[in-house]
Protein backbone atom coordinates (compact mmCIF):
# COMPACT_ATOMS: atom_id res chain seq x y z
CA UNK A 1 0.00 0.00 0.00
CA UNK A 2 1.57 3.20 -1.20
CA UNK A 3 0.47 6.85 -0.70
CA UNK A 4 2.65 8.47 -3.07
CA UNK A 5 0.73 8.16 -5.79
CA UNK A 6 -1.33 11.91 -6.41
CA UNK A 7 -5.06 11.43 -7.10
CA UNK A 8 -5.22 14.80 -8.71
CA UNK A 9 -2.46 15.62 -11.81
CA UNK A 10 -1.38 19.42 -11.27
CA UNK A 11 -2.29 21.12 -14.54
CA UNK A 12 0.60 22.25 -16.81
CA UNK A 13 0.50 25.88 -16.45
CA UNK A 14 3.96 27.06 -18.45
CA UNK A 15 2.22 28.42 -21.38
CA UNK A 16 0.01 30.61 -19.58
CA UNK A 17 2.87 31.54 -17.40
CA UNK A 18 4.98 32.70 -20.84
CA UNK A 19 1.76 34.80 -21.59
CA UNK A 20 1.24 38.42 -20.32
CA UNK A 21 -3.02 38.29 -21.09
CA UNK A 22 -4.08 35.38 -19.37
CA UNK A 23 -7.32 35.53 -21.45
CA UNK A 24 -5.49 34.78 -24.42
CA UNK A 25 -3.41 31.87 -23.30
CA UNK A 26 -6.40 30.22 -22.55
CA UNK A 27 -8.10 31.13 -25.15
CA UNK A 28 -5.08 29.42 -26.92
CA UNK A 29 -5.30 26.38 -24.48
CA UNK A 30 -8.86 26.08 -26.22
CA UNK A 31 -8.00 25.91 -29.72
CA UNK A 32 -5.77 23.00 -28.47
CA UNK A 33 -7.97 21.39 -27.15
CA UNK A 34 -10.69 21.68 -30.04
CA UNK A 35 -7.57 19.99 -31.79
CA UNK A 36 -7.61 16.65 -29.77
CA UNK A 37 -8.53 13.66 -31.21
CA UNK A 38 -10.97 11.81 -28.47
CA UNK A 39 -10.11 8.24 -28.53
CA UNK A 40 -12.21 6.67 -26.46
CA UNK A 41 -16.38 6.71 -26.37
CA UNK A 42 -16.87 6.23 -22.82
CA UNK A 43 -17.53 10.16 -22.29
CA UNK A 44 -20.43 11.53 -23.71
CA UNK A 45 -20.95 14.96 -24.07
CA UNK A 46 -24.08 16.80 -23.65
CA UNK A 47 -23.64 20.09 -24.42
CA UNK A 48 -20.74 22.07 -25.63
CA UNK A 49 -21.17 25.79 -23.94
CA UNK A 50 -18.43 25.89 -21.92
CA UNK A 51 -16.48 26.29 -25.24
CA UNK A 52 -17.89 29.73 -25.39
CA UNK A 53 -16.37 30.70 -21.95
CA UNK A 54 -12.97 30.79 -21.79
CA UNK A 55 -12.09 30.36 -18.04
CA UNK A 56 -14.95 27.36 -17.67
CA UNK A 57 -13.80 25.67 -20.42
CA UNK A 58 -9.72 25.80 -19.77
CA UNK A 59 -10.87 24.49 -16.24
CA UNK A 60 -12.89 21.01 -17.72
CA UNK A 61 -9.54 20.78 -20.06
CA UNK A 62 -7.30 20.96 -17.22
CA UNK A 63 -9.17 19.23 -15.16
CA UNK A 64 -9.39 15.93 -17.21
CA UNK A 65 -5.92 16.15 -17.76
CA UNK A 66 -4.00 18.71 -19.98
CA UNK A 67 -0.37 17.15 -18.78
CA UNK A 68 -1.68 14.15 -21.52
CA UNK A 69 -2.99 14.83 -24.65
CA UNK A 70 -4.20 11.42 -24.94
CA UNK A 71 -7.18 11.58 -22.17
CA UNK A 72 -10.31 12.55 -23.32
CA UNK A 73 -11.62 15.70 -22.69
CA UNK A 74 -15.07 16.53 -21.70
CA UNK A 75 -16.54 20.07 -22.36
CA UNK A 76 -18.97 21.45 -20.72
CA UNK A 77 -21.78 19.16 -19.07
CA UNK A 78 -19.89 15.67 -19.15
CA UNK A 79 -22.02 12.93 -17.92
CA UNK A 80 -20.55 9.30 -16.88
CA UNK A 81 -17.13 10.49 -17.85
CA UNK A 82 -14.00 8.25 -17.25
CA UNK A 83 -10.01 10.08 -17.16
CA UNK A 84 -7.10 8.16 -17.09
CA UNK A 85 -3.63 9.23 -16.14
CA UNK A 86 -0.48 7.61 -17.15
CA UNK A 87 2.87 7.13 -15.70
CA UNK A 88 5.79 9.02 -17.20
CA UNK A 89 7.83 7.37 -19.78
CA UNK A 90 8.68 4.02 -20.24
CA UNK A 91 5.49 3.25 -18.76
CA UNK A 92 3.57 5.08 -20.36
CA UNK A 93 1.43 2.52 -21.62
CA UNK A 94 0.11 1.71 -17.69
CA UNK A 95 -2.58 4.09 -16.22
CA UNK A 96 -1.80 5.73 -12.91
CA UNK A 97 -4.78 7.57 -11.49
CA UNK A 98 -8.49 6.88 -13.02
CA UNK A 99 -10.62 9.33 -12.49
CA UNK A 100 -14.39 9.17 -12.93
CA UNK A 101 -17.41 10.64 -11.86
CA UNK A 102 -21.43 10.45 -12.76
CA UNK A 103 -21.74 13.78 -13.95
CA UNK A 104 -18.87 17.41 -13.95
CA UNK A 105 -21.03 20.54 -14.19
CA UNK A 106 -18.98 23.52 -14.82
CA UNK A 107 -19.57 25.78 -11.87
CA UNK A 108 -18.66 30.23 -11.63
CA UNK A 109 -14.87 30.65 -11.26
CA UNK A 110 -13.53 28.24 -13.29
CA UNK A 111 -14.67 25.65 -10.68
CA UNK A 112 -16.34 21.88 -11.23
CA UNK A 113 -18.92 20.20 -9.23
CA UNK A 114 -18.15 16.68 -9.84
CA UNK A 115 -21.20 14.11 -8.68
CA UNK A 116 -20.10 10.09 -7.72
CA UNK A 117 -16.66 11.06 -7.83
CA UNK A 118 -14.43 7.78 -7.71
CA UNK A 119 -10.18 8.31 -7.94
CA UNK A 120 -8.44 4.86 -8.23
CA UNK A 121 -4.58 5.04 -8.01
CA UNK A 122 -2.58 2.37 -9.07
CA UNK A 123 0.82 0.85 -8.39
CA UNK A 124 3.32 0.04 -11.41
CA UNK A 125 2.29 -3.06 -11.18
CA UNK A 126 -0.74 -2.97 -11.98
CA UNK A 127 -2.26 -3.21 -8.18
CA UNK A 128 -5.17 -0.82 -6.63
CA UNK A 129 -3.03 1.53 -4.31
CA UNK A 130 -5.68 3.71 -2.95
CA UNK A 131 -9.61 4.13 -3.82
CA UNK A 132 -11.24 7.17 -3.20
CA UNK A 133 -15.23 8.03 -3.50
CA UNK A 134 -16.86 11.15 -3.04
CA UNK A 135 -20.91 11.57 -3.79
CA UNK A 136 -19.93 15.10 -4.39
CA UNK A 137 -16.95 17.54 -4.62
CA UNK A 138 -16.13 21.08 -6.16
CA UNK A 139 -12.94 20.71 -8.18
CA UNK A 140 -10.41 23.73 -8.54
CA UNK A 141 -8.60 22.62 -11.17
CA UNK A 142 -6.08 25.80 -11.62
CA UNK A 143 -5.60 25.19 -7.58
CA UNK A 144 -5.15 21.99 -7.89
CA UNK A 145 -7.71 22.16 -4.63
CA UNK A 146 -11.15 19.37 -4.62
CA UNK A 147 -13.40 20.05 -1.10
CA UNK A 148 -16.69 18.99 -0.37
CA UNK A 149 -18.79 19.45 3.12
CA UNK A 150 -20.64 16.26 2.64
CA UNK A 151 -19.12 12.22 3.04
CA UNK A 152 -16.06 10.90 1.45
CA UNK A 153 -14.37 7.38 1.87
CA UNK A 154 -10.57 5.96 1.32
CA UNK A 155 -9.72 2.23 1.10
CA UNK A 156 -6.48 1.12 0.27
CA UNK A 157 -5.88 -1.52 -2.55
CA UNK A 158 -5.55 -4.58 -0.10
CA UNK A 159 -8.27 -3.36 2.12
CA UNK A 160 -6.43 -3.00 4.80
CA UNK A 161 -6.93 0.45 5.38
CA UNK A 162 -10.32 2.40 5.42
CA UNK A 163 -11.01 5.75 6.19
CA UNK A 164 -14.28 7.74 6.37
CA UNK A 165 -15.09 11.37 7.53
CA UNK A 166 -17.39 14.29 6.62
CA UNK A 167 -15.77 17.17 4.48
CA UNK A 168 -12.97 17.16 3.46
CA UNK A 169 -10.04 19.09 1.65
CA UNK A 170 -7.81 17.85 -1.31
CA UNK A 171 -4.15 19.45 -1.69
CA UNK A 172 -2.98 18.12 -5.07
CA UNK A 173 0.77 19.86 -4.42
CA UNK A 174 1.10 18.04 -0.93
CA UNK A 175 -1.18 14.98 -1.78
CA UNK A 176 -2.50 15.86 1.45
CA UNK A 177 -6.46 15.61 2.07
CA UNK A 178 -7.90 17.03 5.61
CA UNK A 179 -10.92 15.29 7.05
CA UNK A 180 -12.61 17.88 9.46
CA UNK A 181 -15.63 15.92 10.85
CA UNK A 182 -16.54 12.30 12.16
CA UNK A 183 -12.69 10.47 11.19
CA UNK A 184 -12.82 7.09 11.47
CA UNK A 185 -9.86 4.65 10.11
CA UNK A 186 -9.53 0.78 10.25
CA UNK A 187 -6.33 -0.77 10.41
CA UNK A 188 -6.18 -4.25 9.81
CA UNK A 189 -2.77 -5.17 11.02
CA UNK A 190 -1.20 -8.40 10.02
CA UNK A 191 0.31 -10.58 12.22
CA UNK A 192 -0.43 -8.28 15.40
CA UNK A 193 1.03 -9.82 18.74
CA UNK A 194 -1.75 -10.59 21.15
CA UNK A 195 0.70 -10.05 23.67
CA UNK A 196 -0.27 -6.97 26.36
CA UNK A 197 -3.28 -8.67 27.62
CA UNK B 1 -40.17 -64.08 -3.66
CA UNK B 2 -41.39 -61.67 -1.32
CA UNK B 3 -39.27 -62.44 1.54
CA UNK B 4 -36.45 -61.89 -0.42
CA UNK B 5 -37.79 -58.32 -1.70
CA UNK B 6 -38.95 -58.12 2.06
CA UNK B 7 -34.94 -59.02 3.14
CA UNK B 8 -33.51 -56.81 0.52
CA UNK B 9 -35.31 -53.49 1.20
CA UNK B 10 -34.49 -53.76 5.26
CA UNK B 11 -30.95 -53.99 4.30
CA UNK B 12 -30.86 -51.26 2.39
CA UNK B 13 -32.91 -49.41 4.86
CA UNK B 14 -30.53 -50.82 7.01
CA UNK B 15 -27.71 -49.19 5.67
CA UNK B 16 -29.36 -45.53 4.85
CA UNK B 17 -30.21 -45.25 8.74
CA UNK B 18 -27.00 -46.66 9.28
CA UNK B 19 -25.65 -43.46 7.01
CA UNK B 20 -27.54 -41.37 8.37
CA UNK B 21 -26.92 -41.93 11.83
CA UNK B 22 -22.91 -41.53 11.42
CA UNK B 23 -21.79 -39.27 14.08
CA UNK B 24 -20.84 -35.87 12.39
CA UNK B 25 -17.39 -35.24 11.81
CA UNK B 26 -16.05 -32.45 14.32
CA UNK B 27 -15.11 -29.62 12.25
CA UNK B 28 -12.25 -27.12 13.02
CA UNK B 29 -13.75 -23.92 14.05
CA UNK B 30 -12.25 -21.14 11.67
CA UNK B 31 -9.78 -18.90 13.37
CA UNK B 32 -11.65 -15.86 14.48
CA UNK B 33 -10.18 -13.40 12.85
CA UNK B 34 -8.68 -10.30 14.48
CA UNK B 35 -10.84 -7.10 14.89
CA UNK B 36 -9.03 -4.45 12.95
CA UNK B 37 -7.42 -1.31 15.08
CA UNK B 38 -10.54 1.19 14.65
CA UNK B 39 -8.89 5.21 15.37
CA UNK B 40 -11.82 8.06 16.05
CA UNK B 41 -11.19 11.71 15.96
CA UNK B 42 -12.52 15.19 15.41
CA UNK B 43 -9.99 15.89 12.60
CA UNK B 44 -7.33 14.28 10.43
CA UNK B 45 -4.34 15.14 8.14
CA UNK B 46 -3.26 12.42 5.77
CA UNK B 47 0.22 12.83 4.01
CA UNK B 48 0.29 10.44 1.14
CA UNK B 49 3.77 11.35 -0.28
CA UNK B 50 5.33 10.18 3.96
CA UNK B 51 2.55 7.98 5.04
CA UNK B 52 1.79 9.55 7.80
CA UNK B 53 -2.05 10.53 9.00
CA UNK B 54 -2.50 13.61 12.20
CA UNK B 55 -5.17 12.67 13.90
CA UNK B 56 -6.30 16.25 15.71
CA UNK B 57 -9.70 16.19 19.05
CA UNK B 58 -10.88 13.51 20.83
CA UNK B 59 -8.91 10.99 19.14
CA UNK B 60 -9.65 7.87 20.32
CA UNK B 61 -7.75 4.26 19.60
CA UNK B 62 -9.70 1.11 20.22
CA UNK B 63 -7.26 -2.20 19.66
CA UNK B 64 -8.77 -5.68 20.28
CA UNK B 65 -6.35 -5.63 23.45
CA UNK B 66 -5.94 -1.65 24.42
CA UNK B 67 -7.63 1.49 24.68
CA UNK B 68 -6.25 4.74 24.31
CA UNK B 69 -7.35 8.23 23.98
CA UNK B 70 -5.67 11.70 23.34
CA UNK B 71 -5.84 14.92 22.15
CA UNK B 72 -2.95 14.67 18.56
CA UNK B 73 -1.84 11.86 17.02
CA UNK B 74 0.81 11.25 14.80
CA UNK B 75 0.40 7.69 13.10
CA UNK B 76 3.14 5.96 10.42
CA UNK B 77 0.84 4.47 8.26
CA UNK B 78 1.96 1.01 7.02
CA UNK B 79 2.86 0.41 3.54
CA UNK B 80 2.81 -2.69 1.96
CA UNK B 81 0.98 -4.87 4.43
CA UNK B 82 3.70 -4.20 6.78
CA UNK B 83 2.97 -3.80 11.10
CA UNK B 84 1.88 -0.09 12.33
CA UNK B 85 5.24 0.74 13.70
CA UNK B 86 5.62 4.24 14.95
CA UNK B 87 2.67 5.74 16.83
CA UNK B 88 3.37 9.22 18.96
CA UNK B 89 0.73 10.04 21.34
CA UNK B 90 0.73 13.88 22.52
CA UNK B 91 -1.53 15.61 25.61
CA UNK B 92 -3.93 14.14 28.45
CA UNK B 93 -2.70 10.35 27.14
CA UNK B 94 -4.68 7.97 28.72
CA UNK B 95 -4.63 3.83 28.18
CA UNK B 96 -6.32 1.19 29.71
CA UNK B 97 -5.99 -2.33 29.19
CA UNK B 98 -6.34 -5.57 31.24
CA UNK B 99 -2.97 -7.45 31.34
CA UNK B 100 -2.40 -11.49 32.08
CA UNK B 101 -3.54 -11.61 35.76
CA UNK B 102 -6.72 -10.41 34.65
CA UNK B 103 -5.96 -6.69 36.14
CA UNK B 104 -7.00 -3.42 34.98
CA UNK B 105 -3.99 -1.40 33.86
CA UNK B 106 -4.95 2.87 33.57
CA UNK B 107 -2.38 4.13 32.51
CA UNK B 108 -2.05 8.43 32.75
CA UNK B 109 0.61 10.40 30.93
CA UNK B 110 1.14 13.32 29.06
CA UNK B 111 3.17 11.84 25.95
CA UNK B 112 3.46 7.94 24.84
CA UNK B 113 5.05 6.73 22.04
CA UNK B 114 4.76 3.24 20.16
CA UNK B 115 7.35 1.73 18.40
CA UNK B 116 7.28 -2.02 16.70
CA UNK B 117 10.76 -3.31 15.11
CA UNK B 118 11.05 -6.61 14.05
CA UNK B 119 15.29 -7.58 14.58
CA UNK B 120 15.97 -11.26 13.22
CA UNK B 121 13.73 -13.19 15.22
CA UNK B 122 13.18 -10.73 17.98
CA UNK B 123 9.66 -8.49 17.88
CA UNK B 124 10.42 -5.30 19.86
CA UNK B 125 6.97 -4.18 20.40
CA UNK B 126 7.43 -1.02 23.25
CA UNK B 127 5.14 2.34 24.24
CA UNK B 128 7.30 4.83 26.03
CA UNK B 129 5.26 6.83 28.19
CA UNK B 130 7.17 10.34 29.19
CA UNK B 131 5.23 13.37 30.82
CA UNK B 132 4.55 12.08 34.77
CA UNK B 133 3.16 8.80 33.93
CA UNK B 134 1.30 7.05 36.04
CA UNK B 135 0.22 3.08 36.23
CA UNK B 136 -3.22 2.57 38.43
CA UNK B 137 -4.20 -0.97 39.10
CA UNK B 138 -6.34 -2.57 41.68
CA UNK B 139 -3.97 -2.70 44.23
CA UNK B 140 -1.05 -0.01 44.00
CA UNK B 141 -0.31 3.02 42.12
CA UNK B 142 2.98 3.71 40.26
CA UNK B 143 5.26 6.55 39.29
CA UNK B 144 7.95 6.47 36.55
CA UNK B 145 9.54 8.42 34.54
CA UNK B 146 9.82 7.37 31.68
CA UNK B 147 7.80 4.51 32.09
CA UNK B 148 8.14 1.72 29.12
CA UNK B 149 5.63 -0.99 28.95
CA UNK B 150 7.03 -3.46 26.68
CA UNK B 151 4.48 -5.42 24.87
CA UNK B 152 5.73 -7.89 23.75
CA UNK B 153 7.19 -9.56 26.94
CA UNK B 154 4.61 -8.19 29.31
CA UNK B 155 6.53 -6.32 31.24
CA UNK B 156 6.98 -2.65 32.44
CA UNK B 157 10.00 -1.29 32.42
CA UNK B 158 10.47 1.85 35.29
CA UNK B 159 13.14 4.20 36.27
CA UNK B 160 13.36 5.09 39.57
CA UNK B 161 9.56 3.96 40.20
CA UNK B 162 7.59 4.85 43.26
CA UNK B 163 4.85 2.86 44.35
CA UNK B 164 1.89 3.59 46.38
CA UNK B 165 0.21 0.53 47.41
CA UNK B 166 -3.19 0.80 47.88
CA UNK B 167 -4.06 -1.82 50.76
CA UNK B 168 -1.63 0.31 53.34
CA UNK B 169 -2.27 3.69 51.42
CA UNK B 170 1.56 4.41 52.72
CA UNK B 171 4.30 5.63 50.21
CA UNK B 172 6.41 2.90 49.94
CA UNK B 173 10.15 3.05 49.04
CA UNK B 174 11.06 2.45 45.49
CA UNK B 175 11.00 -1.11 44.69
CA UNK B 176 11.95 -3.33 41.81
CA UNK B 177 8.66 -4.50 40.73
CA UNK B 178 9.43 -6.33 37.46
Amino acid sequence: MKFKAAIWQRPDLNGARLCRRPAAAIRKLLRLTLRAQPRSAKIRIRALPAIFNPAVGAAIFLFVGMNDPAQQLPVGHATDFTSNQYFEPPHGQQVKMKLSGAEALPLPGGLLDVRQLRVETFALDGKTEVVVRAPQCTYAPLDGVANSAGHMELHSGDGRLHVEGDGFLWRQTSSSLTISNHVRTLIDMPGATMSGT
Amino acid sequence: MNKIIFLLMMVVGGVVLAQTNLPATKVKAPAKPKAPTEINSDAADFHMNIHQAIYRGHVVVVDPQVRMTCTWMLVDLPTGGDHLNHVLAVTNVVVDFVDQKGQTNHVTAAQAVYDYKVVGAMTNETVTFSGNPIVEMPTMTIYSEPLVWDRAANKYHFTEPRMISKDTGTNGPAQKLF
